[in-house]
Formats: C-alpha cells, structure tokens, sequence
C-alpha cells in the first residue's frame, strides 16, 4: 500500500536564518517523494517573505500579519493537500538523519489509534530537551519528559506519552477530521498538550517516536520579548486550567501514602524514585513522606529537592494525618512509623533471615511486601506470621537499553564490568583476584571495577594493593567514588560486554537488572533475590560452595548466613564468556527483550495497584 | 709538545668519546619515549631504577584514597579510563 501523503507545514516569522537553516537541512535528508512543504508566512517584515519565493519546492501561504502560533499552523492545515497527514514544524528546527518522516508516519500508522507522533528533540550543546511531556493537575505546568538530561539515546522506542510538544508534530488526518486544528482559546502556549488531550477525548492516542531526533534551536518567537512570553504564557494557563483541570483530576483512581527515603545515593532511595514515578502513571496519587531522620537507625535529614519536578510535587503533598493506607518503604526497623490504617511494610534483605525486632514490627503490619520469593522465605522462616507478598521490582527500559551510547574500549578490548560498594559482601576481591589470575596482560581483555567506599576507616587502595595482584595479569581499571547521574549509567554499562555480580547475596541488584536490561550478558551469583530475575538461559548463574555465617559490618546481617560464591567457576565463566562471545551477546539480547517484556517499573507499579485494588 | 703517537691517541679517544655521548643521547632519546608510554607509577619506577618487570606486583595509578563521591559524567570518565588503561603487552 502506497504510503500516505503528508503535508510539512513550517510556520515562519521573521529569523530568516533560522528557516533557510530548517530548510537546508530537510532538504538533504528527506526523500519529499510523498511530501509536500508548505511553509506559513506569518506577516514577516524581514526577507523571509522574499527569500521563501525563489524556493521552488516550498509552497507558500501568507497571512497578512502574525496570526500567533495557533492561527498560524491552522492555515497551514486548512491549505494542506486534501486527505494528506499534517507534519507540523518550527523553523529552528534542523533535521539530523534521513528518513525521519517515514519513521514518524510508521509509527502514526502502526495502530489505528494512534493519532499524535513526536520526537526525541535535543539541544545544540548534545542535551536532550524532549521526549514526550507531562501536566500534573496540583500545578498546571507543563513538563518535558527527559529535559536537560545528557543525550545517551534514552527514551528510544516509541511509547505512549500525555503530551508532545508541536515543534514536530505528526497528526493523521482521521484526527484532523475529528477535532480540526489546533484550539484557538490559545494564542501561544498549551495548545498542544490541549491537542493531544483532546485527541484522547477522541479515542486517539499520542506517542512519541524515539527512533527520530531532531535538533531544536528552541529560539521561540517569544524568547526575546519575556514580558510577551509570560503574558501570553500565563493566559494560556488559566485557559487550560479552566478547560482541564478536571480531567487532569480525574486521571487518579487512587491515593496513597508512601513513606521512604528519595533523595540519598541508596538502593532504596532509588528504586523509590522510580516507584513514585510509575504508580503516577499508574494513576496512583502520592503523597510521598520521608521515613528516617531524628529518632530512626538513619538519623540524617532528607533535602526538600529531589532535583526532579514530579517528586518535588509528590513530595510536596500533604497526606491525611491518618491515610487510608500506607507503605513504608525501607529497613523492617522503621516499619512502626507508618501512619496508614492499613499498615504495609515493604523491605529486602541480603541474607537468609530477618532480625528479631524487623519480625516483630512486620508482624504489626496488615501486610508484608519483598521483592522476592528468597526473601519472603528468609521473612517467614524467622518468624514473619503476617500475610507476605512477593512484589517485585523493576527497571527503567528507558534509560537501560542495547541501544544507549557507551564509550566502549578503543582497542576493542572485551569489557568485564562490575559496579559494587566496597565491603565483604560484593566480593570485590575475589572478582579482581579471579580476573587477573585468569587472563594476562596481553590479553584483548579488561575488567573495568567501579568502586564506591564511604566507610571512613576502609583504605580500598591499601586493600587492593594488598590482594598482590600481577603485573602482568588480567589488566584492571578503577573507577573510584564516582557518582554518575543515574540517566547516564546506561552509557558506563553499554561501555562493557559482560556484567559481573559475583556476592554473596542480594536483595534485588538494581545494577545486575539494568545491566542486562543494557543487553549485557551477566556472570551473577546463583543465590538471592536477584535469581527472581536471573536464570541460564538470560545470563550465567555463578555456583555458590555452599553457606556461610554472614560476618560483615552491617548490624541486621547478625546470626544469618549468606553464599560463598566459587572463584573458580567465576574464572571459568570468565574465560568461558570471552571464548564464547556470540554465545553471550546472544544471552545479552534475550535479558534485554525479558527485562523489557516483564520487569519494567510498570509491571512493578501495576502489581502494586492490583494488590491495592484487592486491599479494597 | 705532542708526538704522532700520542696524537693519535687523544683523536682516538676523542672519537670513541663522540661515538658514547651519540649512544648516550640514542638511549635517552629512547627511554624518554619508553616512559611517555609508560604508566605514571611504572616511570616513577624506572627512573628510580626500581623493578619494572611485566611479572612485578599490581600497582595501582591514579588512586586517591577518599570516601567523598564525586559527581561526573560517564562519557567523559569512560573516555579517561582508556587513556589511563596500562598497554597490553606480550606477557
């Protein structure tokens, strides 16, 4: 079937450069074979007019004076090619790749309800700047998904988002049909995401299509005069507040008080984070409230900025002094503090049991939660009598996929990396022993180690130094104390070809998960909570000798036993995975489609919900 | 004065004078491109004429023991960490 015709409608006002730089780069990487353009001249007073004339496969339509943004792209779409699609484009828009407007009108077409595609956009200086937005009913403003973050190529598939913005916007005619264009209750400002939710209204739905990126100089018409920006900005406000904030509104089903930890470098500060943001998708409204501080094993105070506009708002909401339900999410020790009606105690533990006093506070809840079979186990064999469920968690497929950037080795070196807190559970010693009495220097192979120590008393150099590594062994590389931001650690793991996690025990591995959600084939401990996720056909389960008492600084590990892992099916492995690398990119591919297919935070947040729902 | 014998002598020497400070300035010239490829901890041990054996004990360059996380971008320490990786040799 012959593809159908679409109409690129590119509204210009003054800023010729700007639109000659639009227009050049379409130009060389679109095939317009199924393309019209049409560029809006919105009563420009400088050569634009004159200049837009001698291009010969530039259709043109004048408007007498600047109609606005809305008037503007809606004559563009009245003069369209009847029945064409309608690619609406600013002109400090530059184009990147070819084939762009068939990936958009791929993914427009791939549904029968797919009525609005975006695109990835990204800044000049290599940021990304969109990839979908957001509104949040407590403040009416609108925010871009992925804004400001380093561009690794995250948010690369196409998915389901409120709201683009309409710097490029792909809209299929059967919408157009149904809602005409763009709402002029706006000037400027909200008509998009206007758009798109009365698309919804409509039975459409709005994507954004990550397999396109396009360069947005965002030099709005506006961005010169801010007294005009913030009139107009906050007229269209009120507009839309009036016109949706009931709808907004009703995009919660439910509300929920969450008490943990959010703004800490911690395992569960960071799975938290992601929670809140999938259970608000979920149609969850959270009230988020920080569990430790004075008077708990964490006495320290949580900053107010969680450095994210959502948990900032979540955060900011005020619970009822007694909600209908709450979870406390963190250490079992911390458990009394929930303040729900109905009490649920969600934790995890790297070892075999639970201590004493988190038994005794779980056994005060309405319900217990782990992420893992291996733990509800632990919980129940120490004493838990309180109902248990097994809730797991999940990963951001976003921004842990086969095709983020890393910065692999340049001499084509294989990659072993293993990301780990210093201390005698991770093992690092028996990792950094096994890979250098494995390999020899000459070998195409290094094992980068991220390290993070913040124990005063620990001196890890020392330590090292004293495992009496070779010279002329397995080459190794330290990544020590470094604190990437977490959009970014897609990049270290899309660095490496071969996840290490060889502890003694777990109680999920956050990183073990988004590594192979990278694509990674991963060498992981066969004991733990991460065998919830991990089995021999997705990575390679490393043998445990058996177990042993778990001595470690940590106070809760106490009277409980944790695996010994065998460095020498470690170093089997090892030399297994390099000898055997189709094999292993293979295993690679297939975590990263089941990472995506079951583990997402979605799944983890629509499992949440469904127990909510059955709480009544 | 000088005899012809001891003439002789002195331009001998004279010669075979040049000939070492050339070998001399070679075997800088050499060592100076050894040690930039070195790395930092290996070259401090060269030029302290200490054991720099492909077979010696793991050393480790760049390591600043602290327990302050210091916040950077991957790209850019990834593309670090390769510059500062020790060269593969034949062991």
């Amino acid at each position: 079937m012959t593809p159908r015709r679409v109409t690129i409608v590119i509204l210009c006002w003054n800023r010729w450069e700007l639109t000659k730089r639009c227009l050049e780069t379409l130009k060389a990487h679109t095939d317009l074979t199924g393309a019209d353009v049409l560029a809006v001249d919105n009563g420009s007073t400088d050569e634009t007019p004159a200049r837009l004339r001698e291009i010969a496969w530039v259709r043109v339509v004048t408007n007498p004076s600047n109609l606005g943004f809305v008037r503007g792209n809606n004559a563009g779409i009245r003069a369209a090619a009847p029945g064409s699609d309608i690619l609406l484009l600013n002109n400090d828009i530059e184009i990147l790749q070819p084939g762009w407007v068939d990936r958009l009108r791929e993914a427009a077409h791939a549904a029968v309800d797919v009525g609005i595609v975006g695109c990835r956009l990204v800044l000049p200086d290599g940021r990304l700047l969109h990839a979908g937005t957001f509104i949040l009913p407590d403040t009416f403003w609108g925010q871009q998904i992925g804004a400001l973050e380093t561009d690794v190529n995250q948010y690369a598939r196409t998915r389901d988002v409120e709201g683009i913005v309409f710097a490029c916007a792909y809209l299929k005619r059967e919408l157009l049909d149904a809602l005409e264009g763009l709402s002029q209750d706006y000037v400027s400002y909200f008509e998009d995401t206007d758009f798109c939710l009365r698309a919804k209204e409509k039975g459409f739905r709005t994507v954004c299509c990550g397999a396109v990126t396009l360069l947005h100089r965002e030099h709005g018409s506006t961005s010169d005069a801010p007294r005009l920006f913030d009139a107009l900005f906050q007229k269209s406000r009120a507009t839309f507040r009036r016109k949706w904030a009931r709808t907004l509104q009703a995009r919660y089903a439910r509300d929920l008080s969450w008490q943990s930890i959010l703004n800490f470098p911690t395992g569960y500060a960071t799975s938290c984070r992601e929670i809140l943001r999938a259970l608000d998708a979920e149609g969850v409204r959270v009230a988020y409230e920080y569990v430790y501080g004075p008077g708990t094993p964490f006495p320290v105070r949580e900053e107010e900025n969680a450095g994210d506009y959502l948990l900032n708002v979540v955060s900011k909401r005020k619970s009822e002094r007694r909600p209908r339900v709450s979870v406390v999410y963190g250490q079992g020790d911390v458990f009394s503090r929930n303040k729900g009606r109905t009490r649920i105690g969600y934790t995890m533990l790297e070892v075999d049991g639970f201590p004493a006093e988190w038994v005794k506070n779980a056994n005060a809840m309405d319900e217990v939660w782990v992420p893992s079979a291996f733990n509800r186990d632990g919980f129940v064999a120490s004493g838990l009598t309180a109902p248990v469920r097994v809730m797991p968690l999940g990963v951001d497929i976003d921004h842990f996929h086969p095709a983020i950037k890393g910065v692999p080795s340049p001499q084509g070196d294989f990659v072993f990396l293993a990301s780990l807190e210093w201390g005698e559970r991770k093992r690092a010693d028996m990792i950094l022993k096994v890979f250098n009495q494995t390999f020899r220097r000459g070998d195409r192979v290094v094992l980068v180690c991220k390290i993070i120590n913040v124990n005063k008393p620990t001196r890890v150099g020392g330590q090292i130094e004293a495992l009496g590594l070779s010279s002329a062994g397995g080459r190794i590389a330290f990544l020590h104390n470094k604190e990437f931001p977490y959009h970014q650690l897609g990049a270290l793991y899309r660095s490496a070809d071969c996840y290490v996690s060889a502890g003694r025990g777990e109680g999920w591995d956050m990183p073990l998960m988004e590594a192979m959600a990278c694509g990674l084939p991963a060498i992981a401990t066969d004991w733990g909570a991460h065998t919830e996720f991990v089995h021999d056909a997705i990575a390679y389960p490393l043998s445990s000798r058996g177990l042993l008492p778990a001595d470690a600084r940590a106070p809760y590990y106490k009277g409980f036993r944790w695996c010994d892992p065998d460095p020498e099916h470690l170093a089997y492995l090892m030399r297994h995975v390099v000898e055997h690398r189709d094999e292993a990119a293979e295993k690679g591919r297939r975590a990263a489609a089941e990472m995506a297919a079951n583990w997402t935070w979605n799944h983890a947040a629509k499992r949440i919900v469904a127990r909510l729902d059955a709480i009544g | 004065m000088v005899d012809a014998a001891g003439e002789s002598d002195a331009a001998e020497l004279r010669r075979e004078t040049e000939e070492l400070r050339a070998l001399v300035r070679e075997l800088s010239a050499k060592l100076t491109a050894l040690m930039a490829v070195l790395p930092l901890d290996a070259a401090l041990a060269l030029a302290r004429g200490e054991e720099t054996g492909a077979d010696g004990p793991f050393r480790l360059t760049d390591w600043r023991e602290t327990i302050e996380l210091t916040r950077a971008d991957v790209a850019a320490e990834m593309e670090l960490l390769w510059k500062r990786l020790p060269p593969r040799e034949s062991a």
